[in-house]
């Protein structure tokens, strides 16, 4: 039984359908794509679906047709319609979304769709503080305006400057060329014992990554929140991290370093009048395994 | 019911044999294992000796291989200068690179290197320090036939090896010098030594010893003491009592069990034997031993593509272990081991039952299958059940592997004997051949199909192959392997060009550099360029752990291709042309 399950494999798990009738099949199932959807093309080998139908199928404003959807754990599920070629079988955690949203399959010869809602946030939200105290092991979930990158760059060792632009998918902005972790946006990271909400930063070694927020209005002052994730700061060899709060083009105040301990560090910005120019500077000499994020926010001591 | 009578038949023989005063049969029988064990571990070295040059370059290469060729020349300044190679500054000198790890394996890349490389010649600096791992499989398989051969019989000592090295994936951690396979190779001889020291104090003393070498390999070698004190407490459960106060003893005490010494020689021997072999520790012992174990305590997390999800914090779930042991091994394997498995619960379960109050009774038969399957699970279950990162596929519990393959051979024997007593005019011997080629082909067939180094993209039918598992959200592959063929092709399409590679460059411009060192790649080809966007030929690897892959496959699409390797319509590596 088992032999013969080896030498029918190959024959059973081949691809059933052609690039051209997937793609009429999405063609003919084009209403159950929503503005915004991912569009997933499984099995994940199948480009060749993925540029067909770039080619012939014209889908409502926003939404991406993709082969490569990752989705990492604990992160909220898009709106997204798959497109299964074959009988191929889907990873389980997508099944089980499929069976929770009650989404029903559609069979169109060798081709079933089914559309997933998008879920209202599987991430979970911070739990709000059980003490009114700021010290650095119990922060103070920001009920404060937070403040937002509005451009993003590093200037590494060799003063070589990258770019970060703003990836729309990927939700953060992404240094261009560098490593995958080289990217600043809203994540969540387990620090201090449980999941918090923060902004990832990952610094170059002997670079800076520089993150500007624009005109900030500082009438409230400003509060910086920073950590590295438990796993990082329980590394004997990691490296200190530095946050440098850069005002108007002044340092303000001496570094706020994150290093051999877990939960956040934090500095204030004293209220001063109207707007400014803010910028955060993250160094460190050593990158290796530097997961670290920070929060800004507007609020006083 | 079948099994049963199988291994009955060779328990009553085994125990005929040992309990004989040794004469000339005893004498062949001892004679015949030992050679045939010495040709089946040639032939395994050879086999894998003549695949070594085509293998892939891991990530780990790179941090073993130094380390051990630096270790290497340490034992070399023990000899010349030992006053200053013993002083802290030399230890310092040769042992703080990869200090996280201890140095047995690394010795012997290291000696390995200088000998087939520098003093014979015959491999490049990479392979001649991963010849180390192959003369340790060599070791391997040699203890198996000479353990296995009289308490379960030739067949399953035979085809636990075939099988073993028909493992595609265990087939590639052979010939890369990292130290899981050298770790399972010591787990395996710790575990022979052990059943066959019983209560003799000197083969006791050893396997004290040999533990401490496997110590001195990873540190997942301790965890091979559980299953040992596991069997020797279901050996003697019936000796534990309580003896009641009397006249002459107003207390009541608690009777315990004698403890075999080889038990008693693991826990005192083991640990001075490790620190013993551990020059990094001699300077420092207390502190470098609590950094040892903080290092893997804390280990950082590294992503794991699972499921179709990438997890590092929470770790993946345990399932992903158990669903890695059996998916990456061919289902025919899977389905005789489960039949071995099943054999070494009965086996077990005799010696639960059997237990005297006097000692252990159990046959030699069912200690071994005992031991085999106890281990196994402890292989898989550390990794799957303890609060530890689980990354890289299989590579995690490489020890389970070889007690899998014995737990199949014993399946296949038993396969085969049903077989013959169905078909009795099939002389046995047809059946048998029959029988072990099948269960081997299939592995073989993975072996070929990714040979060149792309070995951990095999998958097993249980998930379908590689196909399945990718289908699943399982990674087409991981350890950032540096395959010949993409650098070859590099070689030829991008010579004077600048080459990025994508989700993870750094690992690639380690690796490359011995490819550069030994000749595989021209001085003069491309040139490693660690910017995206001075690149000309980007290659992306088709690593879903990586977050920014969506991305870069995005950022690709419309790149020219010069090249691409795909396995089963699985695309591994995709080489990009910059358009102009």
């Amino acid at each position: 039984m088992a032999l013969a399950v080896t030498v029918f494999l190959p024959w059973w798990g081949r691809d059933r359908a052609a690039a051209a009738e997937v793609v009429l099949a999405i063609e003919a199932h084009r209403a159950l794509v929503q503005p915004g959807d991912v569009v997933l093309i499984h099995p994940p080998w199948r480009d060749d679906v993925v540029t067909e139908a770039r080619r012939r199928v014209t889908l409502p404003r926003g939404a991406l047709l993709t082969e490569t959807f990752t989705r990492r754990h604990g992160d909220p599920w898009p709106a997204m319609v798959v497109v299964a070629e074959g009988v191929h079988p889907w990873p389980a955690s997508l099944e089980a979304r499929r069976v929770d949203s009650g989404a029903a399959i559609v069979v169109d010869g060798d081709v079933r769709f089914f559309r997933l809602p998008a879920a209202p946030g599987t991430r979970k939200p911070p739990e709000p503080p059980t003490t009114t105290t700021t010290t650095p092991t119990a922060p103070t979930i920001p009920t404060a305006p937070s403040v937002t990158p509005t451009a993003v760059h590093v200037r590494d060792a060799s003063g070589t400057r990258t770019e970060c632009p703003w990836d729309a998918r990927l939700r953060r902005h992404v240094c261009v060329g560098l490593a995958s972790w080289m990217t600043v946006g809203s994540d969540t990271l387990v620090i201090g014992g449980r999941r918090e909400a923060c902004t990832w930063s990952h610094p170059i070694s002997g670079g800076e990554l520089v993150v500007d927020f624009g005109l900030v209005d500082v009438a409230r002052g400003l509060r910086l929140q920073a950590a590295l994730s438990n796993a990082a700061a329980d590394n004997p060899d990691g490296a200190a991290v530095a946050y440098t709060l850069i005002v108007d083009d002044v340092a303000s105040g001496s570094p706020l370093v994150v290093h051999h301990r877990r939960g956040f560090e934090q500095a204030f910005l004293p209220p001063r009048p109207g707007q400014a120019t803010v910028r955060l500077v993250v160094t460190t000499t050593n990158d290796g395994q530097r997961h670290t994020c920070f929060r800004l926010t507007q609020e006083a001591r | 019911m079948t099994i049963t009578t199988t291994i009955t038949t060779t328990t009553t023989t085994t125990t005929t044999t040992t309990t004989t005063t040794p004469s000339p049969t005893a004498a062949s029988l001892t004679a015949r294992p030992r050679l045939v064990a010495s040709v089946v571990a040639m032939v395994v070295v050879v086999l894998h000796l003549l695949c070594l040059p085509l293998q892939a370059l891991t990530d780990d290469d790179d941090f073993y291989a130094p380390a051990g060729i630096r270790a290497a020349d340490w034992l070399g300044e023990v000899l010349t200068s030992p006053t200053t190679a013993v002083s802290k500054t030399g230890i310092d000198a040769a042992f703080a690179i990869n200090h996280e790890h201890p140095p047995l394996a690394k010795f012997v890349f290291g000696l390995a290197h200088r000998l087939f490389h520098d003093v014979l010649g015959l491999f490049g600096s990479l392979d001649g320090a991963r010849v180390g791992t192959v003369l340790l499989v060599g070791l391997l398989v040699w203890w198996m036939v000479r353990w296995l051969w009289r308490p379960l019989g030739p067949l399953p000592a035979l085809a636990s090896v075939a099988i073993l090295v028909s493992l595609p994936r265990f087939f590639l951690h052979s010939e890369v010098a990292t130290l899981d396979v050298p770790v399972a190779v010591m787990i395996v001889v710790v575990t022979a030594l052990f059943e066959r020291a019983g209560q003799r104090l000197g083969r006791g003393l050893v396997v004290g010893v040999v533990f401490g070498l496997a110590l001195s390999t990873k540190l997942n070698a301790p965890f091979a003491l559980v299953p040992c004190v596991l069997l020797v407490l279901l050996e003697n459960w019936r000796a534990f009592a309580v003896k009641p106060a009397s006249s002459t003893s107003p207390t009541a005490s608690l009777l315990l069990p004698s403890l075999p010494p080889s038990l008693l020689a693991m826990v005192v021997l083991g640990p001075l034997v490790f620190v013993a072999l551990w020059p990094w520790l001699w300077p420092d012992p207390v502190t470098r031993l609590l950094g040892y174990f903080a290092f893997h305590l804390k280990h950082y997390p590294i992503y794991l593509f699972f499921d179709g999800e990438i997890w590092d914090q929470p770790f993946a779930p345990g399932r992903a272990s158990l669903i890695m042991a059996v998916g990456t091994v061919p289902l025919i394997v899977v389905v005789t081991a489960g039949i071995g498995a099943m054999t070494a619960a009965t086996a077990l379960w005799r010696i639960v039952v059997g237990a005297g109050s006097d000692g252990p009774r159990a046959s030699p038969t069912d200690r071994v299958l005992a031991l085999c399957l106890l281990q196994a699970i402890m292989a898989v279950g550390l990794v799957a059940f303890a609060n530890v990162p689980r990354y890289g596929g299989e590579k995690l519990f490489m020890p389970f592997f070889p007690f899998l393959a014995v737990l199949a051979a014993v399946g296949t024997a038993s396969l085969a004997g049903a077989i013959g007593r169905l078909l009795p005019r099939v002389r046995r011997p047809v059946v048998v051949a029959v029988a072990v080629v099948a269960v081997v082909a299939p592995g073989i067939k993975g072996i070929v199909d990714t040979r060149g180094g792309f070995g951990l993209s095999y998958y097993g039918e249980v998930l379908g192959g590689l196909r399945g598992a990718v289908a699943r959200g399982h990674e087409r592959t991981y350890y950032d392997l540096a395959d010949k063929e993409l650098a070859r092709l590099l070689d030829d399409v991008a010579v004077g060009q600048r080459v990025h590679v994508e989700p993870n460059h750094k690992e690639y411009v380690r690796t490359w550099r011995w490819l550069r060192k030994d000749g595989v790649l021209r001085r003069d080809g491309f040139v490693v360029e660690s910017q995206f966007e001075r690149a000309d030929v980007v290659v992306l690897t088709h690593e879903r752990r990586w977050l920014g892959y969506p991305a870069l496959r995005e950022r690709l699409r419309d790149w020219r291709v010069l090249g691409e390797q795909r396995l089963d319509g699985v695309p591994i590596w995709t080489v990009y042309q910059r358009h102009r």
